[in-house]
């Protein structure tokens, strides 16, 4: 069953807390939750899911900035226009098996941006293609894009979810819904690969200092959950409502 | 930020592991109030990138770039197609 518990955030607005059983929390509103370089740079970012999955970045100018505001809440701003700001995570392959992943972002800049991803081509990533106002869509990296029928406008803050059974036999089939809204139909993708490596900011860190084929995600990231399992309608909707309420989106 | 160039890794290293020595690399991890928390996650200034054989480019704040040449954004060819909703598996 659910397990609701009731989070504060700094605007003193009380929302619900998403529900228990996430495989990756990423919070960017909670300070406690990172360790600076210098200033705002972000060199971890940790997990609040409990299992220990903390982004890190240990190159000085690739480190995402945390001096975004999102409804008054701090968020992670990721550049994309010269140095590209990226971070990793080397032990946690979440595309392997059912996921529902649910984020607000701010896409600013870049193409083929990328809200999760894998590390390099041939790997799965869920983002959105590379037309302005972009498509929700899912890409293997540098290879091919699936894209749906919605769109989140540059310089626009949306909740965007993906569900899918996950990868099996190189194929993925994601349904995409933008706050709330359900997508017209799945997107799907054969020949992929999986690996336990989980990127934000970019798709590629073999072409360092995190120049990813030339695309990544340019804009704010303010949170991100990802459930091992196909949330049901019910729970997926409590997610995305406490999302959409604590971002003002 | 700028890009500049290298003829080699060697010069590329050469150059990279004195700018982090002159600014104190590893750098420790801070709090947001800046207090030292735990052990030092950042061990790197930059990276470089090879684009041919006598090219390897790295991305640099002016400041820490003297007597570097000035380059630009490597560009790398993308095979990427965009299908309507799904690729023919």
């Amino acid at each position: 069953m659910l397990n609701q518990i009731a989070a504060i955030h700094g605007t003193g607005v009380t929302t619900p807390a998403p529900i228990a059983g996430s495989a990756l929390w990423l919070d960017a509103s909670d300070a406690s939750t990172f360790t600076f370089s210098s200033g705002t740079r972000v060199s971890e970012w940790r997990d609040k899911s409990g299992n220990a999955r903390h982004m890190t970045q240990a190159t000085s100018v690739s480190q995402p900035d945390r001096s975004a505001t999102q409804n008054g809440l701090s968020a992670v701003y990721f550049n994309v226009s010269n140095a590209e700001y990226f971070m990793r995570n080397t032990s946690y392959n979440w595309a392997n098996s059912a996921f529902t992943m649910l984020c607000v972002v701010r896409p600013m800049t870049g193409e083929y941006t990328s809200y999760l991803g894998q590390d390099g081509a041939g790997y799965l990533q869920l983002g959105q293609d590379a037309s302005y106002p972009s498509i929700l869509s899912i890409s293997r990296i540098s290879q091919a894009t699936a894209s749906s029928n919605l769109t989140l406008a540059q310089n626009t803050t949306g909740q965007i979810t993906y569900k899918s059974a996950g990868v099996s036999s190189g194929s993925v089939t994601v349904q995409i819904y933008k706050s709330k809204v359900a997508a017209s139909g799945t997107v799907t993708l054969g020949s992929l690969s999986t690996q336990a490596v989980t990127m934000i900011g970019g798709s590629r860190s073999d072409q360092a200092p995190g120049i990813f084929d030339n695309y990544g995600s340019g804009g704010y990231l303010c949170e991100l959950l990802v459930y091992p399992s196909q949330l049901s309608d019910t729970d997926r909707n409590q997610v995305e409502d406490y999302l959409i309420a604590k971002w003002g989106v | 930020m700028n890009w500049y160039t290298f003829t080699s890794k060697e010069a590329f290293n050469t150059w990279h592991e004195a700018l982090k020595t002159e600014l104190g690399y590893p750098l420790p991890s801070i709090d947001k109030e800046g207090n030292v928390i735990g052990e030092p996650y950042t061990t790197e200034y930059t990276s470089v990138v090879q684009v041919s054989e006598n090219d390897w480019r790295t991305i640099a704040d002016p400041e820490y770039a003297q007597g570097l040449e000035l380059s630009t954004k490597p560009v790398f060819p993308d095979e990427r197609i965009i299908y309507a909703n799904s690729e023919a598996l």
